[in-house]
This record gives C-alpha cells, structure tokens and sequence, in this order.
C-alpha cells in the first residue's frame, strides 16, 4: 500500500543541494568523473554548433571566403590555445567514454575510480604529444 | 477513528506473520507500529530458526529438547504445537522467498545450536532474523495490507470485559488517535530496555506488555530473563551463538577451555544451554579468572579467515567495528547481557488472552514455549508458528461488537494525560529511566540475592512515585521522542516491577532465574507459572501448576 | 591454541585525558523556525563513541529537544542514516574519532526535513514497492516442498540481501532526485536481489527486465557510483543495475529470434 504524507515538512529545495555542492571535497571520483564527462559532452557539442557554422561559410559565402576566415581564425594564438582545449575534451571523453561503456558491459566495476584515474593520466599524455601540432 | 476487523500492534516478525494469516483468513486487517516494520528488531537475530526438517530428525525430539531447556516448566502442549508445526512453517518461509543458506545440492542448510540434539538450526548465514522480517514485509506489501507505521500505541481500550481496540500517539503528528479493532494482537517485541546491559533495540521497552497488564490481563513468569553468554561488553552487542555452533571456544585467563576443565557442562561445552554458559562465565571473572571488564574470551582463530567471512560475516564487521577487535586473528571479548524475556502476556497456544479479543504473540507474548529457558533458534519460530495460529484465530472477530463510544473516551483520556505529562514536572525521564536500568543491571542479573531483589524493588518504587511528576522537556508536537520516551518509561518501569516481584518470591533456582540462597530446582513447590495482576494498590501474585505430560522433569546436565 | 589468551592488552584508562569534540547539528523544529539553522554542541568523548552515541549525548545532557530516529545501535534496523562531514553514513557505525572536527551532522539531502535529523521517507518506501519486491515464482517448488536453490546462486545475492533501507544510497543519487519516477538505486537494489534469485524462475525474471527496462528504470543511472560509495553495508548498486542493463540489452540484440 503506498504512503502518504502526514506532516508538511521543509523543502530543502535545490539551492541548499547546490550551496552544499560548493564544498568540493564532498565529491567523490566517480561524481568528478561523471561531472567531467558532462562538461566535456557539452564543450563537443557547443563545438560541433561552431563547427557546422564556420564549414556553412563556405556554402552561403562562397570558398573564398571561407578560406579567408580560416586562415585568419588559426592565425590568432588564442584559437591555437582553444583547440588544445577542444582536443583534451575530446581525448577525455573518448577514453572516459570507453570506461562508461565497459561499465554497460559490467566490465572494471570494481575499479572504477583507477579507470577514472587513468582515463585523467592518458588524456594528459595524449594531449601533451599533441601540443606541438597545434602550436606549431 | 480508523476501524478494522483485526489491528495488529508492532509489526516484527511476530506481527507481519499475524498479520498475513489474518489477511489470508479474510479479515481486514491493519498494522500499528511505533517504528517502520523493517526498523523492527527482529531484523537483528542473527543464528536461525529450528525446525526438525530432516528424515534422520523427529520433531518429538526437537519437543523434548525445548522442554528440557525449559527447564520442564514450558508449557508441553504449546511446545508440541509449535515443535510439530516447525517444518512447514519454515518450509512455507522458503517458499514466501526468504533465502536461506543452501547445502551443496541446494537444500536449505542447517547447524548445530546450543541444547539441541540435532542440527536442526536453518539459517541464512548470520543475518536470519534480517532475511526473515525482509521476506514478511515483502507479503505484507504484496497483499496490500494497511500499515501505519510511527504511531505509538499506549493503551488497549477495554470495556465490559472486552477489547475494543487501541489508543496511539501519532508519533510524526502528536495527535492522539483512536483505532477500533474487533481483535486487538500486541505483537510488540520484548524489553530489553529494563536493562542497561542488553542485547535488544533502543525500542525493545515492553509497551505491549505493560498495556495488557494495565487492561488487567496477567504478567506471565516475567522473572525468566535470558541473559545471553555472548555480547560485546562496550555496546551489548550480540555475538551469535552460531559462532559456538561452528566450533568457537570459550577461553579463561589461565587459557582453559573453562566450560569443561571447571564441568560446568562436561558433555556439551561450549554449547550447553544459555543459563548454563552465563553463570559459568559470571563464576569464572567472579573467581579471577576473567579477563579486564568482565570478560571471557571467544577464540574464532582456528576457523580461518575464509571461513568466518562465509559463514559469519556479520560477526566480523560488528566485532571489527564495535570493539575493534579482528576475530580472524585475535579471541573477541565477551560477557554476559539481557537478550530475551521469557515470560509475558500470559495467553494460550491461539493467542488468546483472558481478555475477549485481546490477543499476544511474540517475544511479547508467554505462551510459555520457552518456560524458564529459551533455546537459540526457538524465538523466531514462535514468532512464525504463534503468529500464524493467532493471526487465524484473531480473524475470527470483526468489527460488529465494537463500541466506538469506549473508543472514544480512552482517547480523550490519553489526551489530558499526555497534557499533563507534558505540563511539565520535577524530574527528567531520563534520569529515571537510567536508575531503573542501573538497577536491574545489577540486582536482577544472572545472579540473584534476596537483598539485591528487595533494594531493586524499593528503587522501583521510588520510581513509580517519582514518574507522578515527570518532566517532559520538548514542547513540540512534531515527533517528540522526549515525550515517546517518557511514555516508554510507564512500560519499562511496569516491567521491572513484575520481574523483580516473581524473582523475590521463586524460592528456587530453575532455567534462567538462580536464586543465591535457593539454589536448587525445587519441582515439589515450584512447578509453577507465576502470574502477576495489576491492581489499585500495587501488585497481586498468583500461581498455577505446570501441566506435566509426556516429558517427566530430570535433572537437566549438559 | 592457549598463546592467543595471553594478548590481552592492560591499558589503564585514567591515562587517557578526557577529550572533547565538537557537532555542528542541523536544527529545524517546525514550530519555532521558519528556517533551520546550525547549532553548535561541545562534548566529551569516550573511547569507541559513534556520532549516534554522541548525538544521544547531547539529548540527555544538554538539550533534550534534539531528535534523531535510531534503534538498535548495530547497523541493522537502517534508522539513522545522516550526512555527516559531506557523505550519507550511519550515525551508529561511525566512530567520532574518525572524523574531523567540527562534525557536521544533516538530514539526508534531497529529502524534506520533518524535524531536525528527521527526514520525510514515504516517497522512498513507495519507490521501495514500486519494483514489486516479493517472491515471484512462476512454478511449484521441485521437491514438493522447498524451492532448490545452488549455493553459487545464493552466494551471488548475499550482499544485496543485506540492505537495511536506510536510504543513504538513494540520497546520494542526482537521477533519482531529478525523476520521481526513477526508483533510484536502493530499489533496484532490491529488484535485482529477485532477478538475480534462480527459484523465481525463466519467466518472472524477464518480465522483471521488462518491468525496469525504460529511461525511468535501468537507463536512467549515470554510473556515479555514488550508492556504491556510500552504502554501510558494502552493497554496489551501480554493479547490479549495470549487469540488469547489460542483460536487457543483450536480450534486446538478439533481434533474430
Ligand atoms: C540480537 C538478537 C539476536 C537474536 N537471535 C535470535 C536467533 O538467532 N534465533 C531466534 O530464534 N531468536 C533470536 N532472537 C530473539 C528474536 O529475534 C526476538 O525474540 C524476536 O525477533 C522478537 O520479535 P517480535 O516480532 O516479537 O518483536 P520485534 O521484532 O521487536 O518487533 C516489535 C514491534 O513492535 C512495535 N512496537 C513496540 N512497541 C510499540 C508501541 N508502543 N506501539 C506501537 N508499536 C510498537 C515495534 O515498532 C516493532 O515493529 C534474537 C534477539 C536479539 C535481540
Ligand atoms: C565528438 C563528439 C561528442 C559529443 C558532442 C558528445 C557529447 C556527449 C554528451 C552531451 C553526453 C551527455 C553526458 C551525460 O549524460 O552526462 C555524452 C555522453 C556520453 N558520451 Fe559523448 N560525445 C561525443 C563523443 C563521444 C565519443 C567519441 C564517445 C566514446 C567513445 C562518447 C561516449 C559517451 C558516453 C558513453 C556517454 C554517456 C555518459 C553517461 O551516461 O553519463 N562520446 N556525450
Ligand atoms: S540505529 Fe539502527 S542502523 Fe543505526
């Protein structure tokens, strides 16, 4: 038989969940991980937007001038430096990824905060070999 | 007002098992419970439930274990109902889906336990009790039956010598309300909070019994307290006896296996009945040879990690928790605490009180299973077997008889006593409520002197005088545990109060209650229930003859 | 087997000074306050004190209106999960000594605050029932009387067996908070104790996968991990929602048959 409620009680709503959030020592990797995924999910798809937007340059103002916007988009050594941080998201989470979709296969359950760790420590790798191709 | 034909009160294994057979039996049927079912302390027996399942095993053996470790003051016909019911009723746990532990070719497994002739102990690794109150709630909810859980039942409402149902403090709302029942079924578990040193809840404070006292129905053999051989002596925390089953020994400071080096059981061991291993541990510290606070050690060492971890777990997360000691590689310290009272509402094997439509099942209820000494394992058999009979029995009542009116005035009664309670006073409950404990703890324990039992009972006094003006400091309505706290007390102090009373005047040393000036059995004079009344001026004892049948009382050595 | 007698430790404890701690404890009683705020309780500690301990301290000694629900003080009835120093834990079973001062004592998050530590739980026992937790056999037992069952099988289903329904779990989850519907990770906990138990039989445990195999069921969960972290009784949810999901979606790939 399903319960009801008896008394009204206080709703601590979710700014109080947030406002505890902002303590950060209470996360714990696997919430860091999935935080991180989220992020990461959310920058590739804002790129994708971007991307899709500056290739239908090409469409509507003709490839002269798309050539033009992209030579004078990587000669700004912010874009350079933003592309680093495009290529660490992506890195992440692909190989977080990885690590979600061995969890559906109940794969690493068990030591899912190393796969996590190590997801960290491989993206870190990667993305440091590829610097010079970018900066470059 | 809520109305039912059946209102079961707690909701333990005893009272989900009542329950569903009211249900089953076509009654509608509603369960009051001042914690959520599976808050319940049935949750926490560890070791197992008896059943004389086998081809090799016979329950008329198991019956005659129960009643030797009764000490042949059980009553026998009770004994062999429920002795003669075991196999099925645990067999239809199995099939309600409680998970047992399985032998090799999937078969429910069982073990040796303290004072029975055969393994006949299911288990389900050392979490039993837990599995057990799980797999009824689960029947409970699959049924649909109602449950009003955190109300706080105080009183039975009793007119013209019938029950009429019963009266509860809406624990989240502090309202008062009225429930009217056509059978009324305390099911509210033991007391163990009589004591300081006990192996039961926080809850476990003898409510049901104490309201069944004060609508006149008898306190029966309330002197029989189980004091458990095994708990851990920081917290009163249970060892089970499944750890003495699977071979765990008993050590003294000399490093002597004392229960056979002293022949405090010379045959059984370590796995002589319950009474018998506490006051050979008590003679033990008493003659020196304990270790620091009162203990005897357990030595699991020699099973092995693998072992202990499969057959035992829980026992290593409390031992490694609570005290801090690693039982793979080191003995646990151990000493003797409260665990189980034998006696209670006096009622038959049905249920039935004295009271037309009062009915007790559970550690609440003495239909006198256990008589002056409970075996492990028996308990939640009767919770089972009882609280199917009386949950049948029950249901034969309905709402027709029931007068609302009656109802009505104990709930306005219980509200102005609740306001006076709350209208302040002299002392704090809690200060009360820990002198009983104090004293219990250390006058009415395993060993009991005529001094010690008349200093208990004048403290006792002085508490019921002192609870007259009882403060209550918490003026809030919203779950107020100051004031459910001080409505416990009522109970804990009716309890020890009849204790005491019976221990006083048994003249002998039988099961569980060892007289130090009496201390033989004494069959001539005291093959007796004692039954103890609540009148005006305090009170009144009375007894009656244990029906002897089939099982002649022998000196009874393990 | 006598040598392990004589390890008996015979530490004296006048030696050891009394030491205090410090509980910062979320107050709200709904007739006095608007809103709940923090009280500030000093304490002195014994050895082996829990936070419940000290809480019951603090009631019988300085203030009695502070209310907590507890009952066995054995990590067994599941009364008492909080939220203490920032993670769900049972007050019971955590030693004071292992935690850093001051000791912040809450409610369970994303639950409603009836009084203090006392939180609102009949949405989490409906989410409870609503994965029909009761023995489902879709045939009679084999022997006539008992179902049989392998002790591998019963091994595999000991650690979900042991859950209290404390909630800690459940609190911790950020789906389950999201969606009402989800019957987050103690219930599937639960759920999966069923699917997992072989007596059931061939039928019930698929119907069950059908039963959870929806957005507001399995998929729902985000392999936080959180339930796992937080369980008193070692129990990892994630492992057995992610092995149900696994299964319903091999069952689904198999198209052909
Ligand atoms: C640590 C321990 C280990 C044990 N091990 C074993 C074992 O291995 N084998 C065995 O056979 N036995 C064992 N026992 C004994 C057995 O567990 C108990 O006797 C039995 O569980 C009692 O069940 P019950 O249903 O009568 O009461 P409980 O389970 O205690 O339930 C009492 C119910 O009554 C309700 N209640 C109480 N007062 C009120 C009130 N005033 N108003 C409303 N509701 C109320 C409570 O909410 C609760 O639901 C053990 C006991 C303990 C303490
Ligand atoms: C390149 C473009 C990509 C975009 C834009 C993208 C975006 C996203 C977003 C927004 C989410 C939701 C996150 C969440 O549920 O919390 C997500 C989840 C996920 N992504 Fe990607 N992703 C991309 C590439 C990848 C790749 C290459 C992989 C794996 C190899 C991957 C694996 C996953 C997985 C497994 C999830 C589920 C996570 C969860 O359940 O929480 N993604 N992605
Ligand atoms: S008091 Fe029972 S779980 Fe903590």
């Amino acid at each position: 038989m399903s319960k009801e409620r008896r008394v009204e009680s206080y709703d601590r709503g979710r700014i109080e969940d947030l406002g505890r959030a902002k303590d950060w020592a209470i996360h714990k990797p696997g919430m860091w991980a999935f935080y991180l995924h989220r992020f990461t999910g959310l920058v590739l798809s804002f790129y994708l937007v971007m991307h899709l937007g500056v290739l239908g340059t090409g469409f509507w103002l003709g490839h002269e001038e798309y050539t033009v916007i992209l030579q004078g988009l990587e000669s700004l050594y912010i874009v350079r430096v933003l592309e680093i941080g495009l290529f660490a998201a992506f890195v992440f989470h692909a190989l977080n990824g990885i690590r979600i979709v061995m969890f559906d296969m109940t794969v690493g359950l068990d030591i899912q905060e190393q796969l996590f760790y190590l997801s960290i420590a491989l993206s870190f790798a990667i993305v440091l070999a590829g610097v010079p191709f970018f900066l470059l | 007002m809520k109305k039912h034909d059946v209102l079961i009160i707690g909701a333990g294994g005893a009272g989900l098992r009542a329950a569903v057979a009211a249900h089953e039996a076509g009654a509608d049927v509603a369960m009051v419970t001042k914690l959520h079912p599976v808050r319940s302390h049935t949750g926490a027996a560890e070791g197992g439930i008896n059943a004389a399942l086998k081809d090799e095993d016979d329950w008329k053996d198991h019956a005659y274990d129960t009643v030797k470790g009764s000490d042949y003051i059980g009553d026998q016909d009770a004994i062999e109902t429920m002795t003669e019911e075991a196999p099925n009723e645990v067999i239809r746990l199995e099939n309600m889906g409680m998970a047992f532990s399985r032998t090799e070719n999937g078969r429910m497994a069982q073990r040796a336990f303290g004072g029975l002739s055969f393994p006949r102990t299911t288990y389900a690794s050392d979490k039993t009790g837990h599995m057990l109150l799980h797999t009824m709630y689960e029947q409970v909810m699959k049924r649909g039956i109602t449950v009003y859980d955190e109300y706080f039942v105080t009183n039975v409402v009793r007119e013209n010598g019938k029950c009429h149902g019963a009266v509860a403090v809406d624990i989240q709302t502090g309202e008062v309300e009225g429930f009217a029942g056509g059978a009324t079924v305390l099911a509210t578990g033991g007391s163990g909070q009589v004591f300081e040193h006990t192996t039961n809840a926080v809850a476990c404070t003898g409510d049901g019994t104490s309201m069944a006292y004060r609508a006149g129905v008898p306190m029966e053999d309330m002197e029989f307290v189980q004091f458990h051989p095994t708990t851990l002596p920081s917290t009163g925390i249970l060892i089970t006896e499944g750890c003495r089953g699977e071979g765990g020994e008993l050590y003294n400071n000399k490093g002597e296996r004392f229960m056979y080096e002293y022949g405090y059981a010379a045959n059984d061991g370590e796995l002589a009945s319950r009474d018998v291993v506490s006051r050979a541990e008590l003679t033990e510290v008493q003659e020196g040879r304990g270790f620091e606070d009162g203990c005897v050690h357990l030595d699991l060492t020699h099973f092995g990690e693998e072992k202990i971890e499969e057959r035992l777990s829980q026992i290593l997360e409390l031992a490694r928790d609570f005290e801090d000691v690693d039982p793979v590689t080191e003995p646990i310290p151990v000493k003797p605490g409260q665990h189980y009272m034998m006696g209670g509402v006096a009622c038959d094997a049905n249920g039935a009180t004295e009271l037309d439509g009062l009915y007790a099942v559970g550690e609440t209820a003495c239909v006198s299973v256990h008589g002056a000494n409970r075996l492990g394992g028996n308990a939640l058999l009767e919770l089972v077997v009882m609280g199917k009979l009386a949950g049948q029995h029950s249901a034969n009542n309905h709402l027709t008889n029931v007068s609302t009116s009656a109802v009505e005035q104990a709930v306005d009664d219980e509200r102005a006593r609740i306001d006076e309670l709350m209208s302040g006073g002299k002392e704090h409950q809690s200060v009360i409520r820990q002198d009983v404990q104090n004293v219990m703890t250390e006058k009415v324990n395993v060993f009991r002197a005529e001094e010690g039992l008349e200093e208990a009972l004048e403290v006792i006094d002085e508490a019921k005088e002192r609870y007259e003006d009882v403060n209550v400091k918490d003026s809030s309505k919203t779950f107020n545990t100051d004031l459910i706290q001080a409505l416990e007390l009522r109970s804990i102090i009716d309890c020890a109060e009849t204790i005491t009373i019976g221990a006083l005047k048994r003249t002998e040393s039988r099961g569980a209650h060892w007289r130090y000036e009496h201390q033989d059995r004494d069959d001539e004079n005291w093959l007796k229930h004692t039954y103890v009344y609540h009148t005006e001026d305090g009170p009144e004892v009375k007894y009656e003859d244990v029906e002897i049948k089939d099982y002649k009382p022998k000196a009874r050595s393990y | 087997m006598a040598t392990t007698q004589e390890t008996q430790k015979t530490e004296t404890p006048a030696a050891a000074e009394a030491e205090t701690a410090t509980l910062d404890v979320f107050r709200y009683i709904p007739e006095e306050d608007d809103k709940p705020h923090t009280e500030t309780y000093e304490i002195e500690t014994f050895e082996g004190m829990t936070v419940l301990d000290a809480l019951i301290k603090i009631r019988d000694e300085q203030d009695p209106s502070l209310t907590v629900r507890h009952s066995c003080r054995m990590a067994r009835c599941g009364s008492d999960a909080l939220y203490i120093n920032g993670t769900q834990r049972l007050a019971c079973n955590t030693q004071v000594s292992e935690l850093k001062q001051p000791i912040d004592v809450e409610p369970l998050p994303r639950f409603d605050v009836i009084r203090d530590l006392v939180v609102e739980m009949s949405e989490f026992y409906n989410r409870m029932e609503s994965v029909e937790p009761w023995f489902q056999p879709d045939h009679e037992p084999e022997t006539g009387d008992e179902y049989l069952q392998s002790p591998e099988n019963r091994k595999n289903i000991d650690t979900v067996l042991d859950c209290i329904w404390c909630a800690a779990c459940t609190s911790s989850c950020s789906p389950a908070a999201s969606d009402s519907d989800f019957p987050g990770p103690a219930a599937l906990a639960k759920a999966y104790r069923f699917y997992k138990d072989e007596r059931e039989g061939e039928e019930t445990r698929r119907r069950r996968l059908e039963m959870l195999e929806n957005s507001h069921g399995i998929y729902r969960c985000h392999t936080q991990f959180n339930c796992t972290e937080v369980c008193p009784k070692n129990i990892s949810p994630t492992e057995a929602i992610m092995e149900m999901s696994r299964d319903a979606i091999k069952e689904k790939l198999r198209f052909w048959r």
